[in-house]
């Protein structure tokens, strides 16, 4: 669709719509014009969550502690496993999993659950799943001040290393974000998509070095271990928090080419299916 | 000067036989041959100078609010181009866009920005908004609490405080009470003279001989007839008896 918004010359805006195929620039830019919008979005999206329940946000913390109260009942008491620390080591890869598992959930029901909004007001669709995203990056953020405060308890000196959080996370959000557009779509396509990811999401935690040090994987299928990138996503965490050392840049930097790569496609396709979308749900 | 140009528009739905031919399809790239193609609008061709309302009228299916969605910047046209000058504002179903655990004035700015103001916009709005929609005590209640009857008067306030250039109207206009009713006619009719330019569409012959400069029949996606609304509205009477479509034909049978 082709968008000719003309903000400049008159004080009526013109626009016009043809079939030709959307242009990536554009629809960025108008993002950009329209960024109240994905602010107010995610700030609904934030107090949406929240409102409904006693707790409110103290969900956000008791859910990754009560998720390591399992975990920790399963690996230490029963199979009599675990690593040093083992409650922080947890918490380590349950917050930031908690915050991709969300955005993924979401992700898919944020353009299929707004049937009524999005046949009758016309607005940029990419800001729904970006909005999504962001209100997890908040809670992001919270838990992993969190991580912060229970390192200290835990008497762990930080390091200057700890400063590379927010890259670390960096890494994980630009990969949540490629996957959420992604979803945001194909869940429109196929509302089974939703029951599957369940399973598949499971799955794919146990296949991460959650519960888990990635030193227990046997060596040869290390490569292949460490092209999911949550295998360096929550090694990094830990490395620059409870060790207080540097993340391994190399399987890092893979991580992070993976996530620019699926953002970019993501993207492309969201922008691509846009129009057809509508039509659809 | 023409602000709404269409020229020569279609738009395109594909349907399949279920949702499993349509995952089969997309699996097997083989789109074209799975999909049954339907044309909701095709090769409509229509102008609207500045000052005119333009009325819609078709029976039902024909392809009138898939138009109004077109000119929203809803649906996309799949052939032809659209060009529209000025500010349209979708008054399509009120309150669409309402999350219902969020209070009203959320949603007064979560709508606000949706339909395209800008945050301090809203906020030069919101009082008016509340107060028009008679919600003074209620509006930090989150929405949920609401009667239908509140929803829909926030819904028009919002709506309404947009200021367009173009209208498009939906056979709206059930608003509320038999007060609210007369009040929410005021502020329309305020707007047909703010407005410029207004898209009905409305089975309602009466209002479109007594508010339309000009009307257009839609049936089965393309265009009948287009002119002086008299003259339509005639035509329309005489000729345009809906006939039954097969479906209804076949249910009768049974």
């Amino acid at each position: 669709m082709t968008m000719l918004t003309d903000r400049t010359g008159s004080p009526t805006p013109q626009t016009l719509y043809t079939a030709k195929p959307t242009v990536l620039g554009s629809v960025l830019k108008e993002l950009l014009r329209r960024r109240e919008l994905i602010v107010y979005l995610t700030i609904s999206q934030l107090k949406q969550s929240y409102q409904n329940l006693a707790l409110g946000y103290l969900w956000w913390f008791l859910n990754p502690l009560l998720w390591m109260v399992v975990y920790w009942l399963l690996v230490v008491g029963i199979f009599d496993r675990g690593e040093p620390n083992y409650p922080l080591f947890l918490l380590c890869a349950i917050i930031p999993w908690r915050a991709f598992v969300t955005s993924i959930g979401q992700a898919m029901t944020c353009i299929s659950g707004q049937e009524r909004l999005i046949k009758q007001i016309p607005f940029p669709k990419a800001a729904l799943p970006l909005s999504v995203v962001l209100a997890n990056t908040v809670n992001l953020v919270f838990g992993l001040l969190v991580l912060l405060a229970v390192t200290l308890a835990y008497g762990i000196p930080l390091t200057p290393y700890a400063l590379l959080l927010p890259l670390v996370a960096l890494v994980q959000i630009a990969f949540t974000a490629g996957l959420a557009f992604l979803l945001s779509v194909l869940a429109v396509y196929f509302a089974d998509l939703q029951n599957f990811m369940q399973f598949f999401t499971r799955i794919w935690l146990y296949l991460s070095p959650a519960l888990y040090a990635v030193e227990r994987v046997p060596v040869r299928f290390r490569t292949l271990f460490m092209i999911n990138p949550f295998a360096p996503i929550f090694t990094s965490y830990r490395d620059v928090l409870m060790y207080g050392r540097a993340p391994d840049w190399f399987w890092l930097g893979v991580a992070a080419l993976l996530a620019a790569a699926v953002l970019i496609v993501g993207f492309w396709y969201f922008v691509r299916e846009e129009p057809r979308i509508v039509k659809v749900i | 000067m023409s602000v709404i140009e269409a020229t020569d528009i279609g738009v395109r739905f594909r349907k399949y036989r279920s949702r499993r031919r349509r995952l089969r399809a997309w699996l097997l790239r083989k789109e074209e041959r799975q999909a049954s193609e339907f044309w909701a609008l095709r090769g409509v061709t229509f102008r609207v100078e500045e000052g005119e309302v333009l009325g819609v009228i078709g029976p039902n299916g024909a392809g009138k609010s898939t138009l109004l969605r077109v000119i929203a910047g809803i649906y996309r046209p799949d052939e032809g181009e659209l060009r529209v000058r000025g500010k349209v504002s979708p008054l399509l179903t009120l309150g669409a866009g309402f999350r219902p655990d969020l209070t009203g004035r959320d949603n007064i700015y979560l709508n606000g920005v949706l339909l395209g103001l800008s945050r301090r916009e809203v906020d030069a709005r919101v009082d008016e908004i509340v107060s028009f929609a008679e919600l003074k005590d209620f509006i930090d209640q989150p929405v949920r609490t609401y009667s239908s009857g509140m929803t829909a008067r926030l819904g028009f306030a919002i709506a309404t405080s947009l200021e367009p250039d173009i209208l498009l109207i939906d056979e709206v206009l059930g608003v509320g009470d038999e007060r609210f009713r007369r009040k929410s006619e005021d502020r329309m009719r305020e707007f047909l003279h703010k407005a410029k330019a207004i898209v009905v569409v409305t089975h309602s012959m009466g209002f479109i001989r007594k508010f339309c400069t000009r009307a257009l029949w839609v049936e089965r996606g393309r265009v009948r007839l287009m002119g002086d609304p008299e003259s339509v509205v005639a035509h329309y009477l005489r000729e345009g008896r809906p006939r039954p479509t097969a479906e209804q034909v076949a249910s009768r049978r049974s």
